[in-house]
């Protein structure tokens, strides 16, 4: 009985899915860039395929800002230095980051997806209009204009 | 009661120029440099002549231009500028040596991109590679270089070839264009200053002038050493007539948040060095101080 209950209990611990917390990586590839965009291939993985998606959006999203993407036209970050971002600029990016940057989404679409031991593992393609989306973050001083301030 | 009102009298005064003061640093504008593109010249060949000797640069200095304007960066159009330096339809040999210094002068453009096309044919397509490089015109100092290159095509137009080159790379050199800007913020614009004696004064560098003990040329760093923004400055050389700093820091703004004038450096120098009984006569272009010391006349 004492081996039965702990059978049953590796089976239940097997099965259950453990929830993956966001990470971000450097699983982001350029694609694609031009005069005012910028098409990025972000790798994510979660327990289901509707946070792998958003995982791989905010990850492609964060190493534009944070980290920039080699081999495109958008190689340096957009934020050098994410240590030194006052309160009101967190507040502003978290938003931007959570929802607003939707409204700059041209294009998002899954490339490839697979499901192994209830981990969703997703390579999304997402287009993003950089040029209005600098523009928002100059609006709200996230990011600084081009010259001296 | 009186003492009790005065004092909230003092404090909301305070309060009140204190908030106008961060009013003041909040609402500072960005000052937004002017840039001008133009071609690389090898020595033994002008700016005007690189200019005019292909039509690929006069299409890679365009789209270099509409690049800058299209990320709403203020631009001088070189073309007009060079009609303004070239006023007969020949240069002497002398004016065309120095066309790109008197081109950046008569511009007024903060910073220059020198440019420069390279084409390249294969089997496997065409492309091209335009090599960019930004320079402060004050100082000269380089800001920022990058090379890009275009997917190969099987076209021979080049002009869209030099565009996709262009494009690869032109917002990344703003971005570094902008870091040496939060980095000349922190640390100070560099200018160079030298101070000479003038010919025929009866002292010199190695002069004692008061009595401190200190020689002139020692006085001079010291004041510089204090003077300087963030008390960096570096001496490349001295000698009994000439005292030579490469590299003065001084603040990009003054404390308003106005566009620091050499000048507000220079005066309170002139006004040190004439307790020391010396007269110091100036000259500014760009960045560079010259100042000529005389005896102060009784």
């Amino acid at each position: 009985m004492k081996y039965l209950i702990i059978f049953a209990f590796l089976v239940i611990s097997c099965n259950t899915t453990q929830s993956i917390p966001y990470s971000r990586t450097g699983e982001v590839l350029a694609s694609d860039s031009d005069r005012n965009t910028i098409t990025l291939l972000s790798t994510s993985r979660a327990h289901t395929l509707g946070l792998a998606n958003l995982y791989a959006e905010r990850n492609a999203l964060e190493n534009l800002l944070f980290r920039g993407i080699q081999g495109s036209a958008f190689e340096e970050p957009m934020i050098s230095n994410e240590a030194e971002l006052t309160a009101d600029q967190k507040t502003t990016l978290d938003r931007f980051i959570q929802s607003e940057y939707e409204k700059y989404l041209i294009d998002a679409h899954n490339t490839s997806q697979s499901e192994s031991q209830g981990v969703h593992t997703v390579q999304r393609s997402i287009t993003l209009d950089v040029k209005s989306m600098r523009k928002y973050l100059e609006q709200y001083s996230v990011i600084k204009k081009f010259g001296l301030q | 009661m009186i003492k009790f009102i005065s004092l909230i009298l003092c404090g909301l005064i305070a309060t009140g120029l204190y908030a106008q003061e961060e009013a003041a640093a909040s609402s500072q504008p960005t000052i937004q440099p002017t840039i001008m593109a133009i071609p690389f010249a090898r020595n033994e060949f002008s700016t005007l002549r690189a200019y005019d000797a292909s039509s690929d640069i006069r299409i890679a200095l365009t789209k270099v231009k509409e690049a800058f304007d299209q990320r709403g960066v203020n631009t001088i159009d070189l073309r007009a500028k060079m009609k303004q330096v070239t006023n007969s339809e020949t240069l002497t040999e002398e004016q065309e040596r120095t066309f790109k210094d008197d081109l950046i002068k008569i511009s007024g453009a903060d910073i220059y991109v020198e440019v420069e096309v390279k084409k390249e044919r294969s089997s496997a397509g065409n492309s091209a590679t335009v090599i960019m490089t930004a320079y402060d015109a004050f100082s000269g100092e380089s800001l920022a270089n990058k090379v890009g290159n275009s997917p190969k095509f099987r076209t021979e137009d080049y002009s869209k070839l030099i565009e996709k080159a262009v494009e690869s790379e032109i917002d990344n050199l703003l971005a570094i264009i902008q870091q040496k800007f939060d980095l000349i913020i922190e640390n100070g614009r560099t200018v160079t200053l030298e101070v000479g004696i003038g010919v025929g004064e009866d002292f010199d560098l190695d002069s004692e002038v008061d009595d401190s003990g200190y020689f002139l040329s020692e006085l001079i760093e010291n004041w510089v050493e204090e003077n300087a923004y963030k008390n960096y400055y570096h001496m490349q050389g001295t000698s009994d007539t000439r005292i030579f700093f490469d590299i003065v820091k001084v603040p990009v703004k003054d404390n308003r948040g106005k566009n620091f004038r050499l000048s507000k450096f220079v005066v309170p120098m002139r006004n040190y060095l004439k307790t020391l009984g010396l007269k110091a006569d100036r000259t500014i272009v760009g960045s560079t101080i010259t100042i000529t010391l005389t005896e102060l006349e009784q």
